[in-house]
């Protein structure tokens, strides 16, 4: 006859004790999800910071006085400058696609004058110096300006660091509410079961003996609602990865988790059950202490 | 298990309170291991304080007391914990676990002293099918007789051969046959050295045995006086 649980305890049929493995399914889901949250969300900053700087050069419209290898000459210039990436002329074709919205779909064939654009990529991590690059392609091309006209991707990043830094916040959050949970319940068990408690300590039961029963059942509760929650969690991320690549609009990101990322939330119910039983013990050692 | 003759337990002047209300009072004992004490009184008398102080469940308000060579006021809890463990009680109130099958409580002691799983199976049903209480191995005690209750109580006390049985009335709610069978399992422990300290009202059955006879009046222990009559069985 071997048991399955070793409590001579009663503590799962405390009502607040049957409903920790729920609690605690609850809480890991949130947890879950969050870090998840971090984990995208850090590393959309960290692509945001490798991503290149991209800046546009203007050149007016040409005219007959201007000479032919204008633009060549223009990125010819542009790549030679200090921490650029590459440098190209923006095609036709594109450029008939950026004024669309405005001009309509003729404005380039119909003969309009347009601006001639020259693309220039940064490396990653260089801040761009658009006086001198300015200045240095005026002398190339009268008129030339340098724009910025792409988003400013430093907002973005720190936009992206935030929501990093709060959803981990949350997952802590939710993990120390579950340990704190799991303390109160502890000692809730301990209250309520003192006279059987006591029973055991009369047949020579140390407190570590005791303990152990609070410890066991704080990891069984925990293991099961956390296994549980994150099963949930799962489901709820692996939805979130595929709903915007079935859309055809994508509203949502994708959130991009590594299987390095998967492994690591995997081991949030295991580990959140470890520091629950041990969160159990001690309570358990610290209030048993105290009954004498 | 103690050499037969060696001190168990030695009591000098204790006495005991609950709260501000004296329960015992200037209580000389010694016990030797393999002895056998009854212990009557009427009701009020003391008996139950007696054995609430020697089990450990309530301390001293004065005195000494000695237990397994040990001073008890001098022990740290691990101690105590391991004096305790050498102590078996069927309490008045058998203070079963409501929650834990017949097996279960009978194998209580021997978890707690770290048995195997494989030790406590045998051990237990060996015990409960001894006491006659195979075929209710997993009955809760809501699901057993008074007198089977009884016996599972008396079964977790001697499961892991005290070196000091405190039995508190074990036969008060069991037939006759049983009673002697529990007599039988008492005295084989006495032999194997246990001290038995046996609280009860029966009067024939104290007459019965040829045991030391403590009287309990007014939370006093007379002297101990030899029972008149020989040993039946």
């Amino acid at each position: 006859m071997v048991r399955l649980v070793d409590l001579d305890l009663p503590i799962q049929d405390t009502p607040v004790s049957r409903f920790l493995a729920w609690i605690a399914g609850g809480l890991v889901f949130l947890a879950v999800i969050a870090v998840a949250v971090a984990i995208a969300a850090d590393g959309t900053a960290r692509r945001l910071a490798l991503a290149p700087q991209l800046l546009t050069v203007v050149l007016p419209p040409a005219t007959e006085a201007t000479p032919a290898d204008e633009v060549e000459r223009v990125v010819a210039a542009a790549k030679q400058a200090d921490g650029v990436a590459f440098a190209r002329a923006v095609p036709a074709e594109e450029l008939s696609d950026l004024v669309r919205p405005w001009l309509g779909p003729d404005a380039v064939a119909s003969g309009l004058p347009m601006p001639r654009l020259v693309d220039v990529a940064f490396n990653p991590g260089r801040e761009p110096d658009r006086k001198a690059l300015a200045s240095r392609l005026e002398a190339l091309a009268s008129g030339a300006t340098v724009e910025n006209l792409r988003p400013a991707h430093g907002e973005e990043r720190a936009r992206a660091r935030t929501t990093a830094e709060l959803a981990l916040g949350a997952g802590l959050i939710a993990g120390a509410a579950l340990l704190i949970v799991i303390a109160v319940v502890t000692r809730m068990g301990l209250d309520l079961h003192e006279e059987t408690i006591d029973l055991l300590r009369l047949m020579g039961a140390p407190d570590r003996y005791v303990a152990r029963q609070f410890e066991q059942h704080a990891l069984g509760s925990v293991l099961r609602g956390g296994l549980l929650g994150f099963g949930a969690a799962v489901l709820t991320l692996l939805g979130c990865e595929i709903t915007p690549a079935v859309l055809p609009a994508r509203p949502l990101p994708t959130l991009g988790l590594a299987p390095l990322h998967w492994l690591l939330l995997g081991c949030a119910p295991v580990t959140v059950a470890l520091l629950g039983a041990l969160v159990a013990r001690a309570t358990a050692r610290w209030r048993l202490a105290r009954l004498r | 298990m103690e050499q037969s003759g060696a001190t168990i337990l030695q009591l000098e002047g204790v006495g005991m309170r609950y709260g501000a209300t004296p329960a015992l009072h200037d209580i000389d004992l010694r016990l030797t291991a393999g002895s056998f004490h009854f212990v009557v009184g009427p009701s009020g008398a003391g008996k139950t304080s007696l054995l609430r102080l020697l089990s450990l469940s309530h301390p001293p308000a004065e005195g000494k007391l000695v237990l397994f060579g040990r001073d008890v006021a001098k022990l740290d809890q691990e101690e105590l914990a391991a004096v305790r463990r050498r102590i078996g009680v069927v309490f008045q109130d058998l203070r079963l676990l409501d929650h834990l099958s017949a097996f279960d409580n009978v194998a209580l002691p021997l978890r707690i002293n770290g048995a195997s799983d494989e030790q406590i199976s045998t051990s237990v049903s060996q015990m409960l099918t001894w006491l006659g209480l195979g075929d209710v191995l997993e009955r809760r005690p809501a699901e057993l007789s008074m007198g089977q209750r009884q016996l599972v109580a008396v079964g977790r006390a001697v499961m892991c051969r005290p070196s000091l049985l405190l039995a508190d009335e074990p036969t008060s709610s069991i037939d006759q046959a049983k009673a002697q069978r529990l007599m039988h399992l008492f005295l084989s422990l006495s032999r194997l050295g246990t001290a038995v300290l046996f609280v009860t009202h029966a009067e024939q059955l104290v007459r019965r045995y040829p045991f030391p006879v403590l009287s309990m009046k007014d939370g006093r222990l007379r002297p101990p006086v030899p029972s008149v009559l020989p040993m039946s069985a």
